[in-house]
């Protein structure tokens, strides 16, 4: 059953017509506009991730979870694994996307000592993984919270290798992590990159965001969020993000787009805008990024082209609350998802909401867009 | 804004747009907008709702019910999984492990949904 | 449309069998996890002497050699929390109880660690169940922290050491492990703010330097708790010695006020309950002045820590105290104040003020509450107890420029009087002695009404019907007088008592495309508003639930004798919201 959106399109048509779009118009010959050939990937309830064929949308298969409600994805680098967190977020399951088989469950709870993961991070040769993780144990007449521990976990041996110094000393209840390519650095992504030698893991260099330039103001780089980080557009070493400035003289906050280098400690940004609560993802071509705005009763699609460092066109849609974004494998299409059994599917050259893929069951994991490479994994 | 003093007429309105708290947004087509404010103080949340505005239980950040989710089925499961609402949706770590085992899609089945009286 | 009735119906057969279980053994040791050597309790802990307490708990509570339990000691709270934990006990920690049982330890604990009647006295409201502003101002962050997820008035019925509230925080965190994030706020969630960052960020506000800067919200509440909520205070020192059955049985006189319906008066007998210790029985029967309309009335109820009373109506055998009775019984034992209230969520009350009655007179309350000046003959029922066969005009004082002028009739408990006010009596409020017996501002003196407003300003009500039940408000309009200086907004205002008004809904433009007022529900002309049905509307755009924020509007068409001649409004702020899934009402406290 199809939702009608006629007061969502009639709503965008008005949009349409008082904006000044620096819009692209399809031939009328083209057929249906899809979102390219590659597949999508989310998980949902009972236990299941769904795989979807981005260019028919439909449903193609699932990877049955052995570990229970998948909450948290984390695609590897090479896009060949998953590595799931459960709903209690105690179990990781390890599975192989072109086999859909587990090819391993692992849990550190023992007894009344439950282990939560809240993050994990596969290296890129899959032999270890570091774990964010904290202790909660329940004694007879009380309980006992442990704190944030980062455990480099062996994945063959499923035993702990090591716990890793927080740097400084200083305890942090969310890490956004990110090896470096070949394995050799690990990355804290935070307004303070913290760099990491894995080895014996030691700190050997920092890079503050925070305080690039003179001049520029108090910046905040922003990394992951529900989900966590989505790397599958970026080249290997570099990330495209969002930035906040406030600048010191007008005490102005400006969100902007930063493109960082991880190997030359190199951020390059600019500002787009005033700051509001936008979500901007990579297209693939690497020349657009997408963004989609939300206050409480607004909602806008915004194009930003990344060579002329700036905002294209922004236009209202009829929007709901909680909504994530994430562009197609050709960057023709943008993704509406977030909870729920649906996928909204926008033109993301007109921003016209074309239609929505649902699905049985609501999801429960955040959502992949993975292109088809030359080494086909479907 | 703080060292130029107004000496016209505009300029004092301009002044006196900023010192209210008004934030003025021109968007990309040149036309201004003034984004949704709200005036100075809080808004007030009845006594025992929730104060956590992921968008927000009983009502959003503003105090309205605009910024809620479309409809609050849709996201159901997600609250639920993740606790979110320990004192309004049924907890799935603790009280209410199967509270959603017959329901795939709340938005559909959302009537298989039961009031839990914890303990 | 679920009757709540038969709601509560299928809730009882469900909730009763996971009480019912016959008298189990502690769990097994093997099931037990193991633990490190038990904590002390700390040198003020309260001992727990009594035997069904040590009995029902001591499996996992162990008590040291002076008496004293861990946790249980050091811990003192009102009658609901402390039937919240023991429930606590049961759904997550294999507790098995009985229910007579459960009742006796919330009895026991309540009595023994429960708090004085001056620390429960400011947070009456929330064993009330009644939705008023209230914020706990001392510590701004700790009350938006802890109402994250529950009302604060919870969290302030609590009184424990600095180590027991940092184990309560824990318990948060155990069971709920996103609290730390952004659902809870207990952790900030990354490093402390750069020293740079924190003195630009926060120009000229936190003066105190990083350490106090540095601090995780829930250690700064936990810091914000100990102080001003410790175990020990002198208030239940003395109330400990002072504590014991109030003496209660024998007759009072109601006197209540429902919102919507108006004021209410009454007898209520109160009576020992055999076999329950502080246990009371009640019969009454009120009347409510503005209909005539009489309610009969049964309820059984028990008396925690001395003077909380804790009552649920009893009208048949059967009846499953579909209205519950909290209740402040003051140290004198000559007046008990509360409120009684039913519905799904608890939203329909009457505030109650007993008063004893021996053999003189006894005055309640009236029925108008408002005066009007350079007016005769104004009808006034006066309502008590005891009141003489025969009474003079004269006897009956409402204080400057205000006189009685006829006693049209009198019963024991009703006297029906006309009253003349001067032309030049001044506004404000009148105390009506009589008898020897007097209650301060059942009245008060205005010249015109000036305004009307509306109770609630910031009202509230639940979708509902299909699979859960509802939450209706019900408004009321009442006059306003500005008082001796004619301006609003300034302490001489008077409250005229309720009026009747025409009722309407008006879009409250919260967003530019507002329409929530074709899906809230309906406003009935007695102020009633019933809300619509839970669930997604497939009529509303995006298929939203029937939520909304609306004006509630009251018109009141003045006429020349209230003094005004235009017609006057006043309006209130409606939020119709989507129903709670969990329902954590006290359901064994006054049992």
């Amino acid at each position: 059953m199809k939702r009608t959106r006629a007061s969502g399109a009639l709503l965008v048509a008005a949009a349409l017509l008082g904006a000044n779009l620096l819009a692209q118009t399809r031939p009328a010959s083209e057929g249906r506009l899809t979102g390219g050939n590659g597949t999508l990937y989310i998980g949902g309830y009972p236990n299941l991730v769904w795989i979807i064929d981005e260019a028919t949308e439909k449903v193609v298969g699932t990877i049955h979870t052995k570990g229970g409600i998948p909450r948290r994805l984390n695609l590897t680098r090479d896009r060949k694994l998953f590595y799931i967190i459960d709903a209690t977020q105690e179990v990781v399951e390890v599975v192989d996307i072109a086999s859909r088989a587990t090819l391993d469950t692992f849990k550190l709870t023992e007894g009344n000592k439950r282990v939560r993961i809240n993050s994990i991070e596969p290296d890129p040769t899959n032999r270890y993984a570091i774990l964010l993780t904290r202790t909660a144990v329940k004694m007879t007449d009380r309980v006992d919270i442990g704190p944030s521990t980062l455990l480099q976990y062996d994945l063959k041996d499923h035993k702990i290798m090591r716990t890793i110094d927080w740097p400084d000393g200083q305890e942090r209840d969310q890490a956004n992590l990110m090896f470096s390519p070949d394995g050799r650095l690990l990355y804290f992504l935070g307004n303070e990159v913290l760099i990491f030698e894995t080895e014996t893991f030691k700190q050997v260099d920092k890079w503050d965001l925070s305080n690039i330039e003179e001049g520029l103001g108090q910046v905040s780089v922003s990394f992951g969020g529900f989900g966590g980080l989505d790397t599958v557009y970026d080249e290997p070493g570099f990330l495209t993000t969002t930035l906040t400035i406030e600048d010191p003289v007008q005490h102005r906050r400006m969100v902007g787009v930063a493109h960082i280098d991880l190997n030359k400690k190199d951020l390059d940004f600019y500002t787009l805008g005033p700051a509001g609560g936008v979500n901007i993802v990579l297209a693939p071509d690497h020349k657009h990024a997408y963004g989609l705005e939300s206050a409480v009763g607004r909602y806008e699609f915004w194009t930003i082209d990344l060579d002329q460092r700036k905002i294209t066109s922004r236009a209202e849609f009829a929007g709901r609350p909680r909504m994530a974004l994430k562009a197609s494998s050709n960057g023709k299409v943008l993704y509406i998802y977030q909870a729920g059994h649906t996928i909204d599917l926008y033109d993301a050259a007109t921003y016209k909401y074309l239609r929505t893929i649902e699905l049985d069951g609501d999801v429960t994991t955040g959502f992949f867009v993975v292109p088809r490479q030359a080494s086909a994994t479907k | 804004m703080t060292h130029l003093k107004p000496i016209n007429r505009k300029a004092h309105r301009v002044a006196d747009l900023a010192a209210s708290g008004f934030n003025r947004t021109p968007a990309a087509d040149g036309k201004d907008v003034v984004a949704l404010q709200q005036l100075p103080g809080p808004p007030h949340f009845p006594l025992g709702c929730s104060l956590a505005f992921s968008p927000g239980w009983e009502a959003d950040s503003t105090g309205g019910t605009a910024g809620l989710c479309q409809p609050v089925e849709r996201d159901i499961f997600d609250c639920h999984l993740g606790c979110f609402w320990p004192a309004h949706v049924p907890d799935q770590l603790n009280h209410s492990p199967n509270w959603t085992g017959s329901c795939a899609t709340a938005q559909k089945d959302w009537r298989k949904l039961d009031l839990v009286f914890p303990g | 449309m679920i009757a709540r009735g038969r709601l509560l119906a299928v809730v009882f057969s469900i909730a009763v069998p996971t009480l019912i279980v016959a008298q189990a053994p502690p769990p097994a040791p093997a099931q037990r996890p193991a633990s490190p050597p038990s904590m002390a309790v700390s040198d003020e802990g309260i001992p727990v002497t009594d035997p069904v307490v040590v009995r029902a708990c001591g499996s996992c509570h162990t008590r040291d050699d002076k008496q004293r339990m861990t946790r249980i000691s050091d811990r003192r709270a009102t009658p609901e929390n402390w039937e919240l934990t023991i429930r606590r006990m049961m759904s997550l920690n294999n507790v098995q109880l009985t229910p007579d049982v459960a009742r006796a330890v919330i009895k026991s604990l309540s009595d023994t660690h429960g708090l004085a009647p001056e620390e429960a006295r400011g947070i009456q409201f929330e064993a009330e169940r009644r939705l008023i502003d209230f914020a706990f101002e001392a510590d701004k962050d700790t009350n938006t922290l802890c109402s994250r997820c529950h009302s604060i008035g919870r969290v302030l019925s609590e009184r424990r050491t600095k180590d027991e509230w940092t184990r309560l925080l824990a318990m948060h965190r155990y069971y709920y492990p996103g609290i730390d994030g952004a659902s809870g706020g207990f952790r900030r969630g990354g490093p402390p703010p750069t020293a740079a960052a924190a003195g630009r960020g926060r120009a000229g506000g936190d003066q105190s330097g990083r350490g106090a800067e540095d601090a995780q919200p829930m250690d700064k509440a936990r810091d914000v708790l100990s102080r001003s909520f410790p175990l020990m205070s002198a208030e239940w020192t003395a109330w400990s010695a002072a504590m014991r059955t109030p003496r209660l049985a024998g007759r009072w006189a109601i006197a209540g006020y429902q919102i919507g319906r108006g004021p209410l008066y009454g007898q209520l007998t109160i009576a020992d309950r055999a076999g329950v210790v502080d246990g009371f029985t009640t019969e009454s029967k009120f009347t409510y002045s503005r209909t005539g309309e009489t309610v009969s009335h049964k309820s059984r109820a028990v008396v925690y820590t001395g003077f909380q009373w804790r009552g649920r109506s009893a009208d048949t055998p059967d009846d499953q105290g579909t209205w519950r009775e909290v209740e402040f019984i003051e140290r004198n034992g000559q007046q008990i104040t509360g409120r009684w209230f039913t519905g799904a969520y608890d939203e329909t009350g009457i505030d109650i003020t007993l008063r004893r009655v021996a053999n003189d007179p006894v005055v309640s309350g009236t029925d108008v509450s408002a005066l009007k000046t350079a007016a005769s003959n104004q009808r006034v029922r006066i309502y008590g107890a005891n009141f003489p066969a025969t009474v003079q005009a004269a006897e009956i004082d409402f204080g400057q420029g205000v006189k009685v002028s006829r006693v049209v009739s009198a019963s024991p408990d009703t006297l029906t009087v006309d009253v003349d006010v001067a032309a030049n009596a001044r506004l404000g409020p009148r105390d009506l002695a009589f008898g020897g017996s007097s209650i301060a501002t059942p009245v008060v003196v205005y010249s015109k009404i000036d305004a009307i407003k509306v109770v609630p300003v910031a009202g509230m009500a639940r979708l509902g019907g299909i699979q859960f039940p509802n939450r209706p408000e019900q408004f009321e309009a009442r006059g306003v007088s500005y008082g001796a200086d004619g301006k609003p907004g300034t302490p001489d205002d008077l409250d005229l008592g309720p009026l009747t008004a025409r009722w309407s809904l008006e879009e409250y433009a919260a967003t530019f495309r507002d329409d929530d007022i074709q899906f809230v529900g309906e406003l009935a002309q007695s102020g009633l508003f019933t809300p619509n049905v839970e669930g997604p509307n497939p009529k509303r755009s995006g298929n939203r639930n029937n939520i909304g924020d609306v004006w509630v509007v009251a018109t009141y068409n003045a006429t020349a004798a209230d003094g005004s001649v235009k017609p006057l409004k006043g309006r209130a702020h409606l939020l119709v919201t989507v129903p709670l899934y969990m329902e954590w009402g006290s359901r064994e406290v006054g049992r």
